[in-house]
């Protein structure tokens, strides 16, 4: 009975305390600035460093040379890479040039010393702060939801000319078995000489007739990778968005809720690392499970080196194509959204161990609410990826 | 975050749409290797349940509509619109060849 009375009170101080930060964060962003705290933004040692930890006590940071230094940390390791790592005469191989090397190492630790900024300055932030936009027409939004959008904008361009990209070679490449039911001949009457582009789809490996096995008669066993990572890239949205929704919850005690938080976000976390295993197993890899039977990509000739696959034999007649174009349009784009999630994995894991020590509580929850909109966006691109490169 | 879906939380019925509409998917492609419907219907279902599920989250997991600050939110999603439907009209949908006719500058 002791012990509860004991639990009440701290519960009570604990309540009191929250509600005296909510009433002091507010304040602050409700109350129009006076004289003085004009004079504190601006004008004296309140105002936080460009390149130092910042005073939050005194509103939000509006300087930082962070960015700018990762963006010039980027140019010159995006150079460097695309430098060193070239195509070879041919156009059919890479090739490994070493004097831009050292362009990729200070790029990279241009990176890092834009990322150790930004960390010291984000440091001093305890999260109960939320600071406002106040430039149109987001006034009285998050500033960093506002970010996250913005960010995502840009995300949606870098897909987007993915698959603009696949859309015009998919259209502007004849199919390889539209040649092939021609005997060797394009639609246009001219023939086909081997080694010719044309367009082998990699649903033609993953979901077409090209698959040999099929342990669960509907699906071939080729795609239930595939199959499986919709599904678990699904239900990890919806563990982002239960993890949010446990963290905004009041009637739970602080370690029941922290204990919910930390089970959604890292089954988030272990969903998402099965995304990326069973996308090198299709690869790379290749399964033999019991009945279940699928080569992987490469093991069966599918790569953005393969200028002369033997397609067709079904009927004894096949001709040799160049997939490359096929290839390359599929590992770049489906790479790229991987990348996506293996970026996901990484703040999840952080994520995980912050929920672990108790930090995410109804007043500081938002970096979950932020996480989730890159999780959902990642989702969503999967959502398109999944049809037009797998199924299609 | 107390949104409902007939009268149920909307996070749980958009899971559940997005799970089944998944599962009708890769029925479809099923039925199409199998020869049960034709291509042309497997792309209409593929691209008219995209459409949907990709609605469903942006809407409801993304807190697209039902937020105070949804409609600037969504404005902002559909600010790229502009330079993907321009990427798409004069790349995607080209004749083959067209790049060709670039003058040099324009190629690598």
């Amino acid at each position: 009975m002791k012990a509860n009375i004991e639990l009440t009170e701290e519960r009570i101080a604990e309540i009191i305390e929250e509600k005296m930060k909510e009433y002091v964060v507010k304040k602050r962003n409700h109350a129009p600035p006076s004289h003085d705290d004009h004079h504190d933004d601006h004008h004296d040692d309140h105002h936080g460093s460009a390149w130092g930890p910042h005073d939050w006590e005194h509103g939000a940071p509006h300087n930082s040379w962070a960015p700018i230094i990762m963006s010039f940390g980027f140019t010159i390791f995006l150079f460097g890479f695309a430098s060193t790592f070239v195509m070879n005469d041919d156009m059919n191989n890479t090739v490994y040039n070493g004097n831009y090397l050292s362009m990729i190492l200070v790029g990279l630790a241009v990176i890092c010393s834009g990322l150790l900024i930004w960390w010291r300055q984000d440091l001093s932030f305890d999260g109960h702060y939320e600071p406002k936009s106040a430039g149109a027409p987001f006034q009285n939004i998050d500033i960093r939801k506002v970010g996250m959008w913005v960010f995502l904008m840009s995300e949606m361009m870098v897909f987007s000319s993915l698959f603009t990209t696949y859309i015009r070679y998919r259209m502007g490449t004849e199919s390889c078995q539209t040649i092939l039911d021609n005997h060797a001949t394009y639609s246009n009457g001219l023939p086909f000489s081997p080694g010719d582009a044309c367009w082998v789809p990699a649903s033609y490996f993953i979901a077409g007739e090209h698959a040999e096995s099929w342990t669960l008669v509907l699906l071939p066993d080729t795609l239930v990778p595939g199959a499986i990572n919709t599904f678990a890239l699904i239900i990890s949205s919806f563990t982002v968005v239960l993890a949010l929704k446990t963290a905004k919850r009041t009637d739970l005690e602080p370690t029941e809720r922290s204990r919910k938080v930390r089970n959604y976000l890292g089954a988030t976390l272990v969903l998402a690392t099965l995304f990326l295993i069973l996308k090198m197993v299709e690869w790379f890899v290749g399964f033999s499970i019991g009945p279940f039977y699928a080569p992987s990509l490469m093991s069966d000739g599918y790569t953005i080196h393969n200028e002369l696959y033997h397609f067709g034999g079904h009927g004894g007649e096949y001709i040799d194509v160049n997939l490359r174009l096929s290839a390359a349009t599929f590992f770049v784009a489906t790479g790229t959204h991987g990348a996506h999630v293996l970026a996901g994995i990484i703040g999840l894991t952080y994520m995980t161990y912050k929920a672990h020590k108790g930090s995410y509580n109804p007043d500081n929850s938002v970096s979950i609410e932020y996480f989730g909109l890159y999780w959902h966006f990642v989702d969503l691109v999967w959502v398109l990826v999944f049809p037009a490169f797998y199924l299609y | 975050m107390g949104h409902t879906i007939f009268g149920k939380d909307a996070y749980n019925m958009n899971f559940a749409m997005l799970m089944i509409l998944t599962a009708v998917e890769v029925g479809a492609v099923a039925s199409s290797v199998n020869g049960d419907i034709s291509e042309q219907m497997v792309i209409f279902i593929l691209v008219s349940i995209g459409v949907v599920k990709f609605l469903g989250i942006a809407f409801i997991f993304m807190h697209l509509r039902m937020e105070p600050d949804s409609n600037i939110l969504t404005l902002t999603a559909l600010f790229p619109s502009f330079f993907i439907l321009m990427m798409f009209i004069f790349i995607a949908i080209t004749v083959p060849g067209a790049p060709d006719s670039l003058p040099a500058w324009c190629r690598f």
